[in-house]
Order: structure tokens, then C-alpha cells, then sequence
């Protein structure tokens, strides 16, 4: 990020510093443009001087004698034309000889006048003997150069080199510069000069040159003005110009202003304004070079806003994509963290939802279906989830509820209850795709967003529960039932062996036996949870409490056998009821006395029990049969449909029990 | 079904001895006659065709066994009949015969007689 500002911010400024240096170069050329046209002017004008000086000598060579209204009529247009021309004068050659009568020929004229000459001391006066003079003469304009009549321009060193010069060559030559006099601007001026020969031929030689040179066609040349009217006809541009001469400069056009040079050479360094045009103007026998540079006022004239432009454009543009693309990198951030965790909560919704031990269904009430199932509702509703996914809560319900009220008015009032807020849960029987109703708990509450109006439906099978409810009660009845029957029998007992019993003490030992022995068969049956006890620990449980001395006196040999429940106490009654008898009166009574029990299955496959008593003291048969023998006789035929015959032998008490087979278990075999 | 003057005969039902005995015996002494008493479903069967009684005093189960059967051919004779039961609930019983008197066990005497009674009129 910070890598691509830097490069697009040195991008804008590269932007910046190239336009920067085309309009430099644009500047330049239109600065070179204006420069050229300025020198071309300039060099026409003082062209156009040197070319007056020839017309001036062609209208002479023309005619035979120039007179001074000639002159002034030749010269007046070329005067009127030429800005910086000051004035054109003729000056004769004036041999020492002849000076007095060409003094008496022009004071017809002019009375006054003398040849004359600057002293030292800067006065005039009448000029000095001399071989030659060079008076100016003739003078166009006469206005304001009057006061030069009659001043010997031979009497002035530089003119008179330039004069010589001009005799010697026959080509114009240059004089000055010279500080005029009679202005009001300072300025300098030059002087123009132009031989003049006797003949219309020009003299091809030197000497022929020196003897026929009559004279000198002067033109007076003020150059600042000169400088201006060449400039002047231009379209303007702020440029300065300066002529110079030899090193000198002479001319000045706009210079520049002492409070603009400091800014003006800040720029020149910098490179900006490092520029100009200089050339050199011939000027007669003379060079005058010529620079031009541009000003302040040229450059804020030509400067375009085009590098600012695309500074501040870029510099903007950088900013605000900076600006944009943080706040886009912020954005996309955010979202990316903001899809991360909508990622994971939806993984975790997944897993949450899949996982969940009840069916569970997303139901969005305005499309009318299911948009989301769990495994668990595929599995309870048996059927596909794409199918699920077009159904709703009352598709996989039977049309009517178990209290008659139709299932979609049901849910309706369900829905609305859990649109609004609630979290109904109540019970509901659906129905699955092979019509088997399914008793339900449903759960429904609203799932966000608000804007849509989604119910997560959690729906448990409850059948299985009804069933362990149904299985408990059964179960509570069952015990119910028992413990009644019990009672009536323990009632019962205590009733029939009341009415058998003589003494308290005898009903209380004779009942609470047989309570016992009851409460013997409810444990050993209760443990096999009432299926039936094995025919050994029937006996072992029955008879153990009476065999208790260390030598065995009961025998027991049998196979194994299974008993039934019925079988199982009603045995265990009879056995009891032998044993206590026997204990009482029979073969447990006294010592030696021994009981042989054994059992086997017959033919029918009953079973048969033998209880056969010896060793005890010698039995008589009772006269009233008792509880007890119509008990163990009882218990066997009316509980269990088969027999039992006791014979009261007088070497001890025999009993047969029968039992039959529907009340053994031979599946059951001995547990 | 009988005059006043003739003992009322009874047939007592139950697949428990000592209780069968019992009904027997307290039925005896209030003024009936038991004229039978069977401890199992065919054993009830067999009374039932052998007839001699007025009216029935059954236990509903015998063994695993319930005495609906017998119950139906009683209640088909038009013979009055007294369930005791220690079992709570009816819907062990069919609608037919859940409009006979029905007693819990152990039996209430007072009650027990009262029904029979109420049968015999």
C-alpha cells in the first residue's frame, strides 16, 4: 500500500515536472519567435538608414547641383519616416582656400554664419585653421539642430575617422557613439556618413576617391528612438532588448526593473529563464550586437496553470484513491472477517442443528415449507430431505389431532403465537410417509432475521416415552395387584389357621411359618422377576430352616427341573407345610428320624414328588383332617390341577404330589 | 333366578387356595352355599357347564389367564356375577362385562355380601 502512494505520488510529480518543462520549452520558443522578429526589426531599421544615405546619394548623382530646398524636399519624407532618424545634413568639403568665400556664399543666406568648432571647455566657436573643413550645411529637419550649422565635422576626432573612413572606402561609415546634444532624453546618437564624389561615376580608386570627395551625406541617428520605432511596429511582447556597441550598450528597450532582478535571476538559475537571443545588427562599417531576454512580465504573460494543474490534479487524485482504497481494503477486510465468522456460525448452526438428538426443522411460513431439515426429521418423518423441503408442519401430520381439532388451524394458531414472540411447546401427533402416527413433542420459536418469518420446529418422538410411561404404570398396577393378592392371602391364612388353631401360641408359630414360607417363595420368585424358581432351591429354601442338626436328615435327589411361577410357590407352600408337620409330629421330631424327598419326571411329563418320612415316632392317622393336609392337598389340585395324596403310615407320613406339565418351564432348564 | 327362601348357590372362582378356602368359608357362614370352587380358567369352564349355582363370585386373573371367557357364557346364561379383583383398572375386562359389581382385594365382607345380595334381587 504505502509502496504504491510513493510511486503514485513521484508518478504525479514526474506528471508535474514534465508539463512543467514542455510549457518551459513552449515559453521558450514563443519567447524565440518574438526575440527573432525583434532583431530582424531591428536590423531592417538601421538597414533602412544606411539605404536613405543612398538614396540621398543617388538623388545627388542624379542631379548636377543639389540646392539646400532640394535637399530639404528629398529628405523631408525620409525624416518623417524614420523615428530615430534626428537629421540628415550635407557637409561640404571646405578647402582652407576656399573657406572664406564659402563663409560669404552661405552668410548671403544665413548672415551669421562661420564655420565652427567645440572648444575644451565645451564652447563654440569659430573653427581653427585647417588644410579642409566639413561644415554641416544643409539640414533636414532645421527645427532644433539649427545650433549645429557651420560646425566642422572634420573638428571632431571620432567623425573625422569615420569621414576618413568613408572617403577612403566610398561605403558608409559609422560614428559614435556620441552624447547628442539639444535632448531631452539622454541618448546617444551616431552619425551616419556617406562620401560624396565629383562625377556620376563612382571613383574606383583611392586616389581617385581623395581627389574627387566633394563632401559627406550625414545622417544623424538618435538609437534608443531608432530602437523603439522598429519595436514599436510589432505586436508588443514584454521583452527587454539592448543594443550595444563594442561591450557598450548604447540602446535599451523595457529593461528590467531593480524590484523584478531578484526574482528574474532566482528564475535564471533555476533554469526557467535561462535563456535569451542575442545576434549581431551590421550597422554601416559597424556591429552592433543585440540581446534579448524575456521579463517577469513575459513569462506570467505565457505561463499556463497546465503543471499546477496536473500537480494539484494528480495530488487530489492520489488522495482521494488513497482514501478510497483504505477505506475499500478496510471494507473488504471487514467482509472477509464479517464472511469468516458468518462462515463458522453457520458451521456451527450446521453441526448444532445436525447433531441435535431431535428432529429439527427450519419452517419459513411465507413460502409455506421447510427450507432446512436435520438428518434426525429425514429419519422420523421417513422420508427424503428434497421432499421434506416442500412440505410443512401440517403435510406430515394426520389431518386431525387426537382431540378432533384439524391440524392446520392447530398450527396456525401456533405459528401466530411464534411469530409474535412466544415459544409454544406442546404436544403433537405427526404422521410419516407409511401413515404411522408419531406422538410428538414440538418445540417452535422464531429464528432471525426479523424480516423474514422463519420457525425453527424441534420435534421430539415421544412414543417411546408414552410406552415407558405406559410400562411403569403397568408395572405400578402389576405391584398393585400383587401386594392385594398377597393381602388377601396372608388374610386368608391367618382366617383358615385361626380357625384351626387351639392356643394363641399355636396360631402364632403354625401362621407365621406359613407367612414365611410365603415371603421365601415372593423373594426367590421376585429375584427370577416372576418367571419361576428351579425345583431344587424351592427345596432348599423351603426346607433348610428345618434341617438343622449336623447330620443331613432330609435327603433330596432329583434331576433338575424348572418350575413355573404358579408351581413355584404353590410347591413351596406344600413342601413347607410337610416339613413343619414333620417337625412337629413326624420323622424331624425326634432324633434319628429322617426324611427321603425325591422327584423325577413321568410318562405325561408331569412331575413327581415323593416325600416319604421314616424313623419317627409311630403315626396315627389324625381324626379331622386338618388345615394342614387340606392346604398341601388344596394348594396342589386347586392352584396347579394336579394331586397330592398324603398316607398317614404308621412308620411315618408318605405324600405324592403330581404336578402337571404345563406349569414346568423346560425351556427355562435350571438356572 | 331363585326364591326367597332357597339358599342362594354360589360359585367361587379364585386361582389362590388359602383365598378360594376363605370365600368358602365366610360364604358358607353368611348364609350361601358354595356349591363350587375352582382355581383355574378350564377348572371355571367346567363349573360353568356343570351349572348348579345362582350366582359367581370370579376373580378376574388365574394364573396367566383371564376369566373372560367363562365370564361370557355366565353373563350369556344371565347368570349374576361379582368380580374381585386386586387389579384396579377395568379395560382388562370387555364392555360387556364392566357393568357387573366389581370388588377389590382382599374382599370386604359387608361389601361382598351387599353384592351378592343386591345380584340375587
Amino acid at each position: 500500500m504505502a509502496a504504491v502512494l510513493v510511486l503514485a505520488v513521484a508518478g504525479v510529480f514526474i506528471a508535474f515536472r514534465t508539463v512543467q518543462r514542455l510549457e518551459s520549452t513552449r515559453i521558450k520558443l514563443e519567447f524565440e519567435r518574438a526575440a527573432n522578429d525583434r532583431v530582424r526589426a531591428v536590423r531592417a531599421d538601421l538597414d533602412s538608414y544606411v539605404n536613405d544615405l543612398y538614396a540621398m546619394s543617388a538623388f545627388y548623382r542624379a542631379s548636377y547641383e543639389v540646392t539646400r530646398e532640394e535637399f530639404s524636399e528629398f529628405a523631408r519624407p525620409l525624416h518623417a519616416r524614420h523615428r530615430g532618424l534626428r537629421a540628415f545634413n550635407w557637409a561640404p568639403r571646405v578647402r582652407q582656400e576656399e573657406r572664406a568665400s564659402y563663409e560669404a556664399r552661405v552668410r548671403e543666406e544665413f548672415p551669421d554664419f562661420h564655420v565652427i568648432e567645440l572648444t575644451a571647455d565645451g564652447k563654440l566657436t569659430s573653427a581653427g585653421s585647417r588644410p579642409e573643413y566639413y561644415p554641416v550645411d544643409y539640414i533636414e529637419p532645421l527645427e532644433g539642430n539649427d545650433p549645429a550649422r557651420g560646425f566642422d565635422l572634420g573638428s571632431e576626432p571620432r567623425a573625422r575617422t569615420a569621414l576618413v573612413a568613408a572617403r577612403d572606402s566610398g561605403s558608409p561609415s559609422i560614428a559614435g557613439p556620441f552624447q547628442l546634444i539639444g535632448e531631452e532624453l539622454e541618448q546617444s546618437g551616431y552619425l551616419a556618413i556617406l562620401p560624396r564624389y565629383a562625377g556620376r561615376e563612382s571613383p574606383t580608386s583611392l586616389a581617385a576617391r581623395r581627389e574627387t570627395f566633394v563632401g559627406i551625406i550625414v545622417a544623424v541617428l538618435q538609437i534608443t528612438d531608432a530602437l523603439r520605432g522598429a519595436i514599436e511596429g510589432l505586436p508588443p511582447a514584454p521583452i527587454s532588448v539592448e543594443v550595444a556597441d563594442r561591450g557598450h550598450v548604447v540602446a535599451a528597450y523595457r529593461t528590467v526593473s531593480p524590484e523584478d532582478a531578484p526574482q528574474l535571476m532566482t528564475l535564471r538559475r533555476s533554469g526557467a529563464l535561462d535563456y535569451s537571443v542575442a545576434d549581431s545588427v551590421p550597422f554601416g562599417d559597424r556591429d552592433l550586437s543585440i540581446v534579448c531576454r524575456p521579463t517577469l512580465e513575459f513569462i506570467g504573460l505565457h505561463a499556463s496553470p497546465l503543471p499546477w494543474i496536473v500537480l494539484g490534479g494528480g495530488s487530489f487524485l492520489v488522495l482521494a484513491l488513497t482514501f478510497y482504497f483504505a477505506s475499500l481494503r478496510h471494507e473488504i477486510r471487514e467482509r472477509l472477517r464479517a464472511d469468516k465468522a458468518l462462515r463458522e456460525s453457520e458451521r456451527r448452526y450446521r453441526v448444532l442443528v445436525e447433531h441435535a438428538p431431535e428432529a429439527v426443522v427450519v419452517y419459513d411460513v411465507d413460502q409455506g415449507r421447510f427450507v432446512d431439515v436435520n438428518e434426525n426429521a429425514v429419519r422420523l418423518f421417513k422420508r427424503p430431505r428434497e421432499q421434506l423441503l416442500r412440505m410443512n408442519l401440517v403435510d406430515v401430520s394426520p389431518t386431525l389431532q387426537p382431540d378432533g381439532r384439524s391440524s392446520a388451524s392447530i398450527m396456525r394458531g401456533l405459528v401466530d403465537e411464534t411469530l409474535g414472540g412466544g415459544a409454544p411447546v406442546a404436544p403433537w401427533l405427526h404422521r410419516d410417509s407409511a401413515g404411522t402416527d408419531l406422538p410428538c413433542e414440538i418445540r417452535l420459536v422464531r429464528l432471525p432475521p426479523l424480516d423474514k418469518a422463519l420457525i425453527r420446529g424441534s420435534i421430539i418422538d415421544v412414543s417411546e416415552r408414552r410406552q415407558a410411561e405406559l410400562r411403569q404404570l403397568m408395572m405400578a398396577r402389576e405391584l398393585d395387584h400383587r401386594v392385594k393378592n398377597n393381602l388377601a392371602e396372608v388374610l386368608a391364612l391367618a382366617e383358615q389357621t385361626g380357625m384351626s388353631s387351639r392356643t394363641v401360641e399355636e396360631f402364632r408359630e403354625t401362621f407365621s411359618g406359613r407367612v414365611r414360607a410365603m415371603a421365601r417363595t415372593h423373594e426367590a420368585l421376585a429375584a427370577r422377576h416372576w418367571k419361576g424358581v428351579p425345583l431344587l432351591e424351592v427345596v432348599e429354601l423351603t426346607l433348610s430352616p428345618y434341617d438343622v442338626t449336623p447330620d443331613d436328615r432330609i435327603v433330596r435327589s432329583g434331576a433338575a427341573v424348572m418350575l413355573g411361577p404358579s408351581a413355584s410357590s404353590a410347591l413351596c407352600m406344600t413342601l413347607h407345610e410337610l416339613a413343619a408337620n414333620a417337625a412337629k409330629y413326624g420323622a424331624l421330631a425326634v432324633a434319628g428320624g429322617r426324611v427321603d424327598l425325591t422327584w423325577r419326571r413321568i410318562e405325561d411329563g408331569s412331575l413327581k414328588l415323593d416325600w416319604r418320612e421314616s424313623g419317627g415316632p409311630p403315626v396315627a392317622r389324625p381324626e379331622r383332617e386338618g388345615f394342614g393336609t387340606r392346604l398341601v392337598q388344596g394348594v396342589v389340585s386347586h392352584e396347579l390341577g394336579g394331586t397330592a395324596t398324603i398316607d398317614f403310615h404308621v412308620t411315618g407320613v408318605c405324600c405324592q404330589i403330581v404336578v402337571p406339565p404345563e406349569h414346568l418351564d423346560d425351556a427355562g432348564g435350571d438356572a | 333366578m331363585s326364591d326367597a327362601t332357597a339358599p342362594c348357590r354360589v360359585l367361587v372362582v379364585d386361582d389362590n387356595f388359602a383365598v378360594a378356602e376363605s370365600l368358602k368359608v365366610f360364604l358358607d357362614s353368611s348364609g350361601f352355599t358354595v356349591t363350587a370352587v375352582v382355581g383355574s380358567l378350564k377348572a371355571a369352564h367346567a363349573a360353568v357347564t356343570a351349572g348348579g349355582f345362582d350366582v359367581a363370585v370370579l376373580d378376574i386373573r388365574l394364573g396367566s389367564d383371564v376369566v373372560t371367557t367363562a365370564a361370557e357364557r355366565l353373563a350369556e346364561q344371565g347368570v349374576p356375577i361379582v368380580f374381585l379383583s386386586g387389579y384396579a383398572d377395568t379395560d382388562i375386562l370387555p364392555e360387556s362385562l364392566r357393568g357387573y359389581p366389581r370388588l377389590g382385594k382382599p374382599f370386604d365382607p359387608v361389601a361382598l355380601v351387599a353384592a351378592i345380595r343386591g345380584l340375587d334381587k
